[in-house]
């Protein structure tokens, strides 16, 4: 009988899954909310069914309506994608005990990879290095401030359950510390529904540059070398590109060991990314894991052919990996993140009927989307529309490819960070690889708030 | 004519004597036909219990880590969008089977035509042996009963119709 999956998340990610369920020859099910009705994911499933209302509360993230749809429509596994239920130990769980497959990892792997503490410990334990950071969490402000003038500003005040840029704060001046750990401890208590917070050096001159690594049930750990996120704004990544330009090969291979080797430590099959800080000295620092897709995973796949989430499908399902080690790799991929967002409001979230929506093509060019001509964008999701990604034989070629992509990109109806993203794409600092995780804000801040906006009129 | 218009049509002739309605114009013919849907008899339906989870992890997992979105029955009256004053569309609020009957008996907690009250039962959906009440938002007469017993419906779909009064 063909396998269910059921596909519990939304967007571009759950058309993704969507195609590699029917190259995998299984059946796919859908899950949206009545504000997602015109998107696409509910379109190309096999099977589509309404848990809820717009808020992803009532719909997405209601395990009762998820795990009911899951029972009732005889789904064999839930792909969780990422954000939602793809790094909730509960719902791992749960999963579990009711027999579906979850295809991830284990709610134990969860938990402690969830503990931003905790992780770090294990990393130290794999011998990777870290970096500097009180042990445990800070119990209250005056102790946040003590930790901090130890570890020498700036410093990163952070939620240990956090993630998606929620629950932390960069501080520069001791008088800022206070509030910062008091409006970072009401965000995580908000979001996560957790006040632990701890302290962290922050390294103002960094590169964010990542591992994405496959294991399966058998004991084959493979990379699948690295991925540049660099260029961010408030920990919400803007561009990627694989392979990272400016990280020298040697100190690549040492990062590579050290991923595949955290991943062997903690046993987890499935797919997971490392991240990691690179200074301008090229050390290297551990970050997090995250045991799931990552949203930028597509320009690995363009320059590797490796499908990452057929393979974390077949993984779950206790298939040996289709490779045995790193295949080779070919030419550049770069990947831009399109969001309904109005640069020149303050990057507000926009909002508003699509009545227009023409993606580009060409040679090269991959898109990932979930939007359509009459789709409505709502402010309870990611801002996300699309991921416009270019490949080339080499760097500079992706980077002209990617910037004619989105010259060729025409939606309406919502403003889009499109002339932003082409600005990044044109500055010195991204072409020769000058810049660090605090680039996309100076920039910003350089040019002004009322530019780079628009609905992508040509 | 545009659906908005057919459907305004529907609830005027609804709230009429009319038992048919033709309209025809520059080649649209519209016919409606308002044939009252028959009480459901009381005969023996059982709920299929193919479509209900089998294994006890269901029971033994939910209740303990879900309590809260289980059985918010008065979420009904959120969901219920009103098309006009008088008409009332119940709308399911969960995923599940319906579950038209009063508890373990072959009587149906309602039937079309009768007089509801606001807060009234008028159906249970069963997801993973939760059982879920389905209340009327409205006090009013039941205009129709859009499913049957043992049906899987999902988020948002239409149940009842009720006319308000």
């Amino acid at each position: 009988m063909r396998k269910k999956i059921l596909i519990a998340n939304r967007g571009e990610i759950a058309v993704r899954a969507i195609r590699a369920c029917r190259e995998l020859d299984m059946e796919s099910i859908a899950v949206y909310s009545k504000a997602d009705k015109e998107s696409l994911h509910v379109k190309y499933a096999d099977r589509a069914v309404c848990v809820g209302d717009g808020r992803a509360a009532g719909s997405y993230l209601d395990i009762y309506k998820i795990l009911s749809t899951a029972s009732l429509f005889e789904a064999d596994a839930i792909y969780p994608g990422t954000g939602f239920f793809s790094e909730n130990a509960t719902f791992a769980e749960l999963c579990d005990r009711l027999g579906l497959l979850f295809i991830g990892a284990k709610a134990p792997i969860l938990k402690k990879l969830g503990d931003k503490i905790l992780s770090k410990q294990i990393a130290v334990e794999a011998g990777i290095p870290v970096v500097p950071s009180t042990p445990d969490p800070v119990r209250d402000a005056e102790e946040c401030l003590q930790a901090a003038k130890k570890i020498g500003f700036p410093v990163v005040i952070k939620a240990v359950d956090g993630g998606g840029g929620k629950g932390i704060r960069i501080v520069y001046r001791e008088q800022d510390v206070r509030s910062s750990y008091f409006s970072c401890e009401k965000e995580a208590k908000a979001a996560f529904n957790s006040d632990k917070i701890f302290v962290e050096k922050f390294l103002d001159d960094a590169r964010h540059v990542e591992i994405q690594v496959l294991s399966d049930t058998h004991g084959n750990v493979i990379h699948l070398y690295d991925r540049d996120c660099t260029m961010q704004r408030r920990n919400q990544k803007l561009i990627e590109e694989a392979v990272s330009p400016f990280v020298p090969d040697d100190v690549k291979q040492k990062m590579y060991r050290d991923a595949c080797n955290i991943i062997e430590y903690l046993h987890y099959p499935g797919a997971a990314t490392v991240e990691f800080l690179v200074d301008r000295d090229m050390n290297y620092y551990f970050m997090e894991v995250n045991p799931r897709v990552q949203v930028e995973h597509p320009v690995t796949e363009l320059i590797t052919g490796v499908d990452i989430v057929k393979e974390q499908i077949r993984i779950a399902f206790g298939e040996n990996l289709s490779i045995k080690e790193p295949p080779k790799r070919h030419g550049h991929a770069i990947e831009a993140r399109i969001n309904a967002e109005d640069i020149s409001n303050g990057f507000m979230c926009s909002t508003g009927l699509i009545t227009k929506c023409v993606f580009p093509q060409g040679s090269g060019i991959r898109v990932e989307s979930y939007i359509q001509e009459g789709y409505k964008v709502t402010p309870f999701y990611d801002s996300m529309l699309a991921k416009i990604i270019a490949w080339a034989d080499n760097r500079e070629l992706a980077i002209r490819r990617l910037m004619f992509a989105l010259d060729e990109l025409d939606i309406q109806g919502v403003a889009v960070n499109r002339n932003l993203q082409k600005q990044l794409l044109s500055t010195p600092e991204f072409a020769n690889g000058k810049s660090n995780t605090t680039f996309v804000q100076s920039f910003i801040d350089r040019m002004g708030a009322d530019q780079g906006s628009d609905e992508t009129k040509m | 004519m545009t659906i908005e218009e057919i459907r305004s049509l529907i609830d005027q002739i609804d709230k009429s004597a009319l038992t048919e309605f033709v309209y025809e114009k520059d080649g649209e013919k519209l016919i409606l036909s308002k044939k009252q849907k028959p009480a459901p008899q009381p005969v023996a339906v059982m709920p299929p219990m193919g479509m209900m989870p089998a294994s006890g992890a269901f029971a033994a997992a939910v209740p303990q880590n879900m309590p809260a979105g289980a059985a918010a029955a008065s979420d009904t009256a959120d969901k219920a969008a009103a098309k006009d004053d008088s008409a009332v569309e119940v709308r399911s609020p969960y995923v599940g089977t319906i579950l038209l009957n009063a508890d373990d008996s072959n009587v149906p907690l309602v039937n079309v035509g009768d007089r509801i009250r606001k807060g009234q039962k008028l159906c249970q959906i069963e997801a993973m042996k939760m059982y879920n009440d389905v209340t009327s938002p409205a006090d009013g007469k039941l205009l129709s009963i859009e499913v049957d017993q043992g049906d899987i419906v999902e988020c948002d779909q239409l149940l009842f119709r009720i006319e308000k009064g």
